[in-house]
């Protein structure tokens, strides 16, 4: 086997159906989504070569896009803020758990990520619902009537109201990626701490945390890239309203393809939101580096 | 040998993966071949997801009729409602994969893409002498002297309302803006919803945005005219007054908190379970008088009306009304002879027009008056009043009467309107935007 593996040819032959695979669905779509953004294609009538004009319409006069954008990053800040510190304490807690409580937990807090985001989004709708939804039913009881809203419809709560979902949704897979690098976290390194007389406080800021930099990294990059990726609870509960107060750069794609009929401006879309995975990327890479590593 | 090994192995990779798209091929292969006296398989593509109860359920009920008369017919069918199914029926024209037979709608921004991409078979019209169509019915699916589809609905906008309520609060259908106000009044002291609304698809709060319009200036023809760019919608009296007053009803409660994102289900609940005193939809859910799973007590106090005019220049008996929804069958598929044989038979009197009167479903695009019966609910000899006494009616809805990025951005500018997220003079401003865009869009 071991000559097989040395076998240069064998292995390029090897890697070859993967290698053609990735281009036909990821290099080749990339490349036609460039090649479609410089055109006036609606599905139907004959393309014509448009130039820049979808980039400098996106770019100029697309206010749309721009509040896309921004709420992209209102959703990243969101789960980097909100989500993942609790997330972390969350691990750190199910970990000293132990025992059966440990499981019983883990298995609780990872529900909501297994379930499917249509029940999920749907879930919420209700609850948000201000006719008889939960939330206000619960704001009433405990007499703060004056907190009820109509969350899903008011500019000012609507995206709220998204950003919570979304963080309830993910944190199940946020909490697990935190927990298993606890779980990473030698034994030894924290009695030794403990012997010393490190107080839970320390223990967390100056043993755990410090260990889990790399697993931040990674769920960073995974929040940035789920924002950019905002698209199934979007279009399940909002669909970008009130207005576009809501609305997400994936969504805003889909509906300028398959409602307006603009495919070639969505291509443009498309090609936009590429770069900014790509900027989006790096600058997250060159934030969290370690020292020397950039 | 390992080395032998390891090329059958690459080699076996590189088959597995074409080896799939062999069989894919030789399906369509099957299809294509297939005659008419083999087992057949109409892909039908269907905006009425609930086949149980309402148009779903005749549509579903005449399918299983045929297929029991055409034992080699089976039927595969994709639903969707209203607002996925104008995506996904925009993805098939694009990809050439439209089924082979299809809900069309005859309003321009919908099946506009459909013509252009010649994806629609023709039908010959003399088929269709003795299938009591309304006059005019078909005229939405005629192009250059071609008919293209076959409209199953005549639609119109209408208010239903539950006597049962507005009897325990001694009150009157509304006939005019006040009594509407003081109706809504009375129901909310009383803990009801005075109007459930459904504003999460948009389309309902677009049309509400109509009827208001036209209840307040009382012409049909205003909103037409600032589509096509003969008149602005900025600085237009009528369109002001008529987003201030609805935007001054919403403020009082008239319509459930949160109307906006309200689903179709939802606000249609409100209604049903009696939370809600009226309703403003088409006439398409007349279906609720005969359907089982609703209270009988609601069932029997089901009315509609015209929704009241908002001033003095506005008219109760104004209507918006047009006919929408209809089948078409795809110009490209391989049982295209087969797709209108079975529309043929769905259309035919006896069964849509019959089966939809008899059974309370809907309000059919062909004459029904010889199905009129007592047996009627009331809510069915309401209908039938109101179409009848209309003074006028609309044809196309506004936001339908252009492209479909203008039909996108009226909805939602519709929806910030009816929910007073933005003021009248913004709202009109984006009007004229999207207009101004579809007017070039349609000149290039």
């Amino acid at each position: 086997m071991s000559k097989v593996l040395s076998n240069k040819k064998m292995i390029a032959l090897l890697v070859l159906p993967g290698i053609i695979i990735f281009c036909l669905v990821i290099l080749v779509p990339i490349f036609m989504s460039v090649f479609y953004s410089v055109t006036d294609y609606n599905g139907i009538d004959a393309m014509k070569f448009v130039g820049l004009t979808n980039y400098k319409k996106l770019i100029m006069d697309d206010k749309i896009m721009w509040l896309s954008i921004r709420n992209v990053f209102i959703l990243s800040a969101g789960l980097i803020i909100i989500q993942h510190p609790l997330s972390i304490v969350c691990a750190i807690y199910v970990d000293k758990a132990g025992g059966v409580w440990e499981k019983i937990f883990r298995v609780l807090i990872f529900i909501p990520s297994m379930t499917s985001v249509v029940v999920t989004a749907k879930l919420w709708m209700n609850m948000l619902d201000p006719t008889f939804g939960l939330v206000n039913k619960i704001l009433k009881a405990v007499g703060l009537t004056s907190w009820c809203q109509a969350w899903m419809t008011e500019t000012t709560t609507a995206l709220i109201a998204i950003v919570l979902i979304e963080i309830w949704v993910g944190f199940g897979w946020s909490m697990l990626i935190y927990y298993a690098g606890v779980k990473g976290i030698p034994a030894d390194q924290i009695d030794a701490a403990r012997i010393d007389g490190a107080a839970d406080g320390h223990l967390i800021t100056k043993i755990i945390l410090p260990q889990l930099k790399p697993i931040i990294r990674i769920n960073i990059t995974l929040a940035i890239v789920n924002a950019l990726k905002m698209m199934e609870t979007v279009y399940l509960t909002t669909n970008g309203a009130p207005g576009n107060a809501t609305q997400f750069v994936a969504n805003y794609l889909y509906v300028k393809a398959f409602s307006d009929q603009k495919y070639g401006y969505a291509n443009a879309i498309s090609v936009v939101f590429i770069v900014i995975c790509l900027i989006a990327n790096f600058i997250t890479k060159q934030i969290t580096a370690e020292r020397g590593e950039k | 040998m390992k080395k032998i090994l390891a090329y059958l192995l690459v080699i076996s990779i590189v088959f597995a993966m074409t080896g799939c798209a062999g069989e894919t091929a030789s399906n369509d292969n099957d299809s294509q071949y297939a005659k008419t006296d083999e087992k057949i398989t109409i892909r039908f593509f269907s905006n009425l997801p609930d086949r149980s109860t309402g148009q779903g359920k005749l549509e579903q009920m005449i399918m299983d009729n045929y297929c029991k008369e055409n034992p080699n017919v089976t039927f595969e069918v994709e639903t969707l409602d209203d607002v996925s199914f104008s995506q996904k029926l925009k993805a098939y024209i694009a990809s050439n994969n439209l089924p082979d037979m299809l809900y069309v709608n005859s309003l321009p921004a919908e099946i506009t893409p459909l013509l252009n991409s010649n994806a629609l078979a023709d039908l010959s019209e003399e088929d269709y002498e003795n299938y009591d169509f309304i006059q005019g019915a078909l005229d939405g699916y005629k192009f250059d002297g071609k008919l293209y589809g076959l409209p199953r609905n005549t639609d119109f906008m209408v208010l239903y309302y539950n006597q049962a309520l507005f009897d325990q609060y001694d009150l009157d259908f509304p006939t005019n803006l006040e009594e509407l106000k003081h109706c809504s009044e009375v129901f909310l002291k009383n803990g009801i919803i005075p109007c459930s609304l459904s504003g999460q698809e948009q389309w309902p709060l677009a049309l509400y945005f109509q009827e208001v319009i036209l209840k307040t200036s009382g012409n049909q023809q205003e909103i037409y005219d600032a589509v096509d760019r003969k008149i602005q919608f900025s600085g237009n009296d009528n369109f002001i007054k008529a987003i201030e007053l609805m935007q001054e009803l919403t403020k009082s409660n008239f319509a459930q908190e949160g109307f906006a994102a309200s689903e179709y289900g939802a606000a249609m609940n409100l209604f049903t379970q009696g939370k809600a005193a009226m309703y403003y939809m088409g006439e398409w859910d007349m279906g609720m008088a005969t359907d089982e799973t609703l209270p009988e007590e609601f069932r029997e106090n089901v009315r509609a009306g015209y929704l009241p005019a908002f001033t003095e220049n506005g008219k109760n008996t104004d209507l918006v009304a047009w006919y929408g929804g209809g089948y078409g069958v795809s110009a490209n598929s391989k049982l295209k002879d087969e797709c209108i044989k079975f529309l043929n038979y769905l259309m035919k009197p006896e069964n849509w027009a019959k089966l939809s009167w008899e059974n309370g479903l809907n309000f059919p695009a062909q004459d029904a008056t010889k199905y009129v019966s007592d047996n009627d609910s009331q809510l069915q000899k309401d209908l039938v009043e109101i179409l009848a006494n209309a003074s006028s009616t609309s044809g196309v809805d506004f936001y339908d009467s252009s492209t479909s990025e203008f039909m996108t951005a009226c909805m939602s500018i519709c929806q910030n309107a009816v929910s007073g997220n933005a003021s009248a003079e913004e709202c009109l401003a984006e009007l004229d935007k999207a207009a101004d865009t579809a007017k070039s869009d349609m000149e290039k």
